[in-house]
Order: structure tokens, then sequence, then C-alpha cells
């Protein structure tokens, strides 16, 4: 759906055509329930609030201000009564409210020593469920920025927006979430090191690692 | 191994499309001669090609569908944080100038419905958690006050008459107006600097609504009913050009007396430095800034972020911390 075709929807909505929300809903439910559902970590809190999202996001559309697109908006929203369930449920430390983030802490998590390679990975099934079961693994912080990234799809402009961090920030947090991802997957398994390969391929040569 | 580092960085980026041309080719240079990053670069890409995203259960599309039949209907907000206080004024001075007093006399059973039943959204000036010092007040809250006073109009209106706007007198603050009347068919279209959704409920905003958002609620139904042309009703289409009497004198508002660093608490990355959570009693700070009712009892405030120390040392809960906005965001929960 184009800004164009959303801007016109938006109007349909605000003109009273309630039933031309359906088609928002449709267009953003995937993105804003996975986020949901990555920032909560539960099926039914996460249906609780991506409902939730978008009911306030209908009865506040007409806040909704054309400069920013529609979807972070309504990924702000959902963003917020998810913090705020998790706040409510008195499981505030899920998602790390204080931005006491490791920014800047080059090297706090290490490159994973051994070589990796995907080529040993499981079947593509289980690949979901490791990398899922790896997320729970992950500090709030970094769960936090790849929901955002990767359950909503957001740009790190819009990341930036709504963490209130500048894109360096969002970059280096992101990648440093990835790294502690990588390293869990392979000390799970999931991902086997690459050196037999290398030395298959190598001989016992040198090893710049 | 340690000049990696950065090279991890750029694939992150790289896999998400976010990495401009410079760091792809560099990036690329690297990758030839490095094993160990094209290792972490296969894997990533494994990674996040795996699809991890579920499909949202089909109740999800029913309850929000069956939710919003009762929920509030959505009400265009016309006044955007951007129009600055002299705007806002100078914008009803239009109104009041094209559709006459005679109009809103017409409308005695909304206004009276407006004035009688306390808006939702009226924690303003007449509201005992309100201070009155002038330096700390915003100003737009006295200007709509005031005005509100007088006519109670809706400024849902705005958007509908400022389109044919009257020759009226321009009034010396009206520098913003036109711009404003031309926008305001296309308001969703006007660029913007990204405001969060709560962000988009300015102080301004909040004033302005008080007292006409709700009574707008209460009374569109009458007036469309009435076949009022003028209709505070955002989905009356527009108004007839003849339904315009003469302008009477329109409201002055002095520039000298608008202050439009404290209207506008906005930042330019629509972030805020800090967001703050306040239960139970109002720090006598904040007194002074409008409080704008959220669905759930709490109610948000936009103020500057010089405050932010005195809230913390007062025991404030902070929620996190950006250096680059001049604002605050705050959830108030009164207990």
């Amino acid at each position: 759906m184009t800004a164009a075709e959303e801007t016109l929807i938006i109007n349909r909505v605000l003109s009273g055509d309630g039933d031309a929300f359906e088609t928002l809903v449709l267009e953003h439910q995937k993105n804003v329930y996975n986020l949901a559902l990555r920032l909560t970590g539960n099926e039914q809190d996460a249906l609780d609030a991506s409902q939730e999202a978008f009911i306030k996001a209908y009865t506040k559309l007409g806040s909704f201000r054309g400069g920013s697109r529609f979807s972070a908006w309504l990924y702000r929203v959902t963003y917020n009564i998810c913090l705020d369930m998790l706040r409510k449920n008195g499981r505030s430390n899920v998602i790390s409210l204080n931005y006491t983030d490791s920014d800047g802490e080059e090297g706090e998590y290490e490159i994973p020593d051994s070589r990796l390679t995907p080529e040993d990975a499981l079947e593509k099934k289980e690949l979901t469920e490791a990398i899922n079961e790896a997320m729970e693994h992950l500090s709030p912080e970094h769960r936090q920025i790849l929901a955002l990234r990767e359950g909503a799809d957001m740009s790190y402009a819009d990341i930036s927006a709504l963490l209130g961090i500048n894109e360096g920030s969002v970059k280096s947090r992101i990648s440093r979430a990835r790294k502690s991802l990588a390293k869990i997957l392979t000390e799970n398994g999931t991902f086997s090191p690459e050196e037999r390969q290398i030395r298959e391929r190598r001989g016992n040569s040198h090893e710049r690692v | 191994m340690n000049g990696c580092n950065e090279f991890r960085e750029l694939i992150s980026c790289r896999l998400d499309g976010e990495l401009d041309a410079a760091d792809v080719s560099s990036l690329e240079k690297h990758l030839e001669g490095c094993p160990s990053c094209r290792s972490y670069y296969e894997l990533l890409s494994a990674v996040l090609g795996a699809e991890t995203k579920v499909e949202p259960p089909p109740a999800l599309l029913a309850g929000v569908m069956e939710g919003i039949k009762t929920a509030p209907r959505p009400k265009r907000n016309v006044l955007r944080p951007v129009i600055t206080v002299a705007a806002a004024a100078a914008c009803l001075a239009i109104v009041i100038a094209a559709v006459g007093v005679p109009k809103f006399t017409e409308r005695n059973d909304a206004v009276s419905a407006g004035g009688a039943a306390p808006s939702q959204y009226n924690l303003g000036a007449s509201a005992p958690l309100r201070t009155t010092s002038p330096e700390n007040t915003y100003p737009v809250s006295a200007a709509s006050d005031e005005i509100a006073e007088d006519s109670d109009v809706s400024y849902n209106m705005i958007a509908e008459s400022a389109p044919e706007p009257e020759p009226a007198p321009e009034p010396p603050a009206l520098k913003s107006a036109p711009a404003a009347a031309e926008e305001a068919p296309q308001e969703d279209s006007v660029p913007l600097p990204p405001v969060g959704f709560d962000g988009g409920s300015k102080p301004a905003d909040a004033s302005a609504s008080a007292g006409s958002t709700a009574p707008a609620a209460s009374s569109s139904n009458d007036t469309r009913a009435a076949g009022g042309g003028a209709a505070p009703d955002t989905r009356t289409p527009e108004m007839p050009a003849e339904d315009m009497p003469e302008s009477p004198a329109a409201l002055p508002v002095p520039e000298d007396e608008v202050d439009e660093e404290k209207a506008l608490f906005i930042s330019p990355t629509g972030g805020y430095r800090a967001i703050v959570h306040i239960r139970g009693e109002l720090p006598e700070e904040l007194l002074d800034y409008d409080l704008i009712e959220l669905d759930d009892g709490r109610f948000e405030i936009f103020a500057p972020a010089e405050l932010l120390p005195a809230l913390e040392s007062a025991g404030c809960e902070v929620d996190y911390q950006d250096e680059e906005s001049d604002v605050i965001y705050i959830v108030y929960k009164p207990e």
C-alpha cells in the first residue's frame, strides 16, 4: 500500500467510515503482532496488546500527522502499550526501562572465535525455533531493538526516532545484538564452527583468526 | 580480529539495506580477504533469512473491528503543533470573522453542552491543578480560554471554513494563517517532524481542544441535523460561502505576547529527552503545564527538559535519556 493510498484510507476513516479501518489492520497486523510478540514474549499478551494498539490508533487517528509514516506511528503506539503492559504486570525487567545501555562499550560481546558457517544449519523450521530460543537469551535491550527491526521491519531512522537515540547508536546496538545472537547460536550448536572445512580447504596452513 | 568489529557492524547494516554505497565497497573489499567475516556474513544472512515471523491470529482483526464499534470515533485534530499560538488565534479570528457571531447563537445547544459538560481534556486554566503564574502558562491556553468564553467555537470548524477565507481584516499575527488555511484540507500530508503518537498531543493542541473536542462530539449530530452549514463537524465537507456574513472585528493577539518557544515543545527528532513517570501528587514544577488526558485515567504532559533534574531529584521514575531533545514527556497518574 502506498503512502497516498494509506492517506486516502485514513481520511475515509476520519470521515466516519469505520469499516475502512479494516484495510489498515490487514496491512499492518503482521508487523504489529510480531512486534508485540517479541516485546511481551507470549501470544496472549501479544494479541491483547495488538488489539489495544489498533483500537487506540483508531480513536486517536486524528492525531496522526502525515509527517511520519502511519506504520511508524502505529508501531510507536504498539511499543508504548507493550512497555506499559510489562510494567503493569510487574515484568518491567523484561524490557529494560533504563537507558543505561552498553553503547560505546566496544567489545563487550566478543566476536566468536570460531568461524561459522550456515552450511551445517539445521532444517529451516528447526532454525527458526533455534533463533527464537536464542532470542530469549538476549539482554532485554537487545531483544527490544531486534523486535523493532525484525519484528516490525522498522527502518533505522524510525527506530532512532522511537527510542530517542541517534542512528549510529541504533546501528551499533543492532549489530551487537546480532553478534550476541550469533554467539548463542554457535555455542548451542545451531551453527557449527567451520574449522574443519577451513582446514580441508586450505590445508593446515596459517589460520588468520 | 579486532579490526573486524566495525565490519561486523557494516555487515549487519548491509543485511538491513541500510548501508551506503561507499561502505558497501569497503565492506566487499574486506570480505574478500577475511574468511571470518565472510562466515559471519553468511551466518547472519541465514538468520535474517529465516522466517521467524508468525501469522497473527484471526482473533486480532475480529477483535479490533468489534472493538472500534464501541470505541470513540476518531476526530480530526486540526491544530497541529507547528501552528503557532499566534496563528491559532488568527485562525480562530478568521473563523469568527467568516462565520459571524449569529452562527454561534444558533448553535446554542452545542455551546451550552460544551459549557455544562466538563470536557475530558479540560484541566486547563480553570482546573485546580493549574496555577496562574503568567511566566509559565502557555500563552495559547490563555488565548484559547479567553476566546472560548466568548464563543466556545470548535476548532474543528477551522478545517472547513479556512479554505475559503473571507477578506477578513488581518490581525497583526496572521502570518501563518493563510498557510494553515491552504493546508487544512490535506492536513495529513503536511510534512512535519515525525512526532510520535503521544507526542502528537502538544500542549497547544490540548488547550485548543479543551472545551472543543468533547462538545463537538456531543453536539455534532444535533448541529448537523439542524442543517447548520457551519456545524463544527469535520465530516461537513464545505461551508456555503453565502452563509458567511460580514466579519466582525477579529480578535487581536499582539505578537509580543506570544512565546512560541514555550508553546512548541516538540523536538526535531520527535524524540524526548526523557520519559518520566509520576504517580500520586504532581510536583509543583509541573503545575503550570497542560495535562492531556489519556484514555486510562492517566495524563500526559510535555515540558521543557530543564525540569528534568528537579523531577529526578524528586524521585520520579525516568525511562531513558536522549541528549538531543529539549522535551520531556511525562506520564502522570493521579492516585
